[in-house]
């Protein structure tokens, strides 16, 4: 049987009577958009807690400089970093008693490794120097 | 201009599914704000406690205990202001030597900043002799 031919003419195809798969055709386009909103929020979620733990080591860093351990001061960095990724700058490398330190932490973020992309975030603190 | 060949729509039963994603996209959307606010505001209570930490310590180092200068306020203030802080109140006991600073660090979104526009905390720090 054929739908819709034409008296005469060439077949063709049946109008569109129902909408029956419109709901799963709108769910399979708004849903990537939904996930990559979920992927942001997970995310997101990640990086602050990075960022708070770039403050944190930058303070644990500077900390150890201002007690005089300068040498000890990139071990407990990287220790306060739980294998995250930093790069720290003293600043002056080998400050003295009365003096004021500030560590300048990068930490590389893992919050968009999974997506490829290479995050830093900075933390800052500053101490000074206590008496030997 | 062409016309639209087309059947009529009959029905709009996949609206209400569009209407719920949206729904839930808002719902993301506000919880992404609201997350950034959170970390926000956990990002300025963390440098208030390192400038608190270190205008405290230095407050405390200028004891001259401690063979420091012996202006407590001063240096507190200025090492808080190095960490991006601001020195509220200074604390000093005499004896035996503890000093105690309130120290404020400002927010940075400006959703928050009109809500709480600073955040504050306190720290301690001691000569012993």
């Amino acid at each position: 049987m054929v739908l819709g031919a034409r008296q005469g003419g060439a077949p063709q195809r049946a109008p569109l009577r129902s909408e029956t798969g419109s709901q799963s055709i709108e769910l399979l386009l708004v849903l990537p958009v939904v996930t990559l909103l979920l992927v942001l929020v997970a995310c997101a979620g990640l990086l602050g807690a990075d960022l708070v733990a770039a403050q944190a080591v930058a303070r644990e860093a500077a900390r150890s400089a201002a007690v005089g351990d300068v040498d000890a001061a990139h071990s407990v960095a990287t220790a306060a970093a739980d294998r995250r990724t930093i790069e720290l700058e003293l600043v002056p490398g080998r400050p003295s008693a009365g003096e004021v330190v500030t560590a300048s932490v990068r930490l590389r973020s893992r919050a968009f490794e999974a997506l490829g992309a290479d995050v830093w975030l900075p933390g800052q603190a500053t101490m000074r120097v206590e008496g030997r | 201009m062409t016309s639209c060949g087309g059947a009529a729509r009959q029905g709009d039963s996949g609206g209400v599914a569009l209407l719920t994603v949206l729904g839930g996209m808002i719902v993301l959307v506000l919880a992404l704000l609201m997350l950034s606010a959170a970390l926000d505001l956990a990002h300025a209570h963390a440098r208030a406690s390192t400038a608190a930490d270190a205008a405290a310590l230095a407050a405390a180092g200028t004891s001259p205990l401690a063979g420091g200068s012996g202006n407590p306020g001063e240096a507190a203030a200025e090492l808080a202001y190095r960490n991006d802080a601001q020195l509220e109140h200074l604390d000093v006991q005499r004896w035996p030597l503890r000093v105690t600073v309130r120290v404020s660090a400002a927010t940075r979104m400006p959703l928050v900043a009109g809500l709480v526009p600073r955040v504050g905390t306190e720290a301690a720090a001691a000569v012993i002799p």
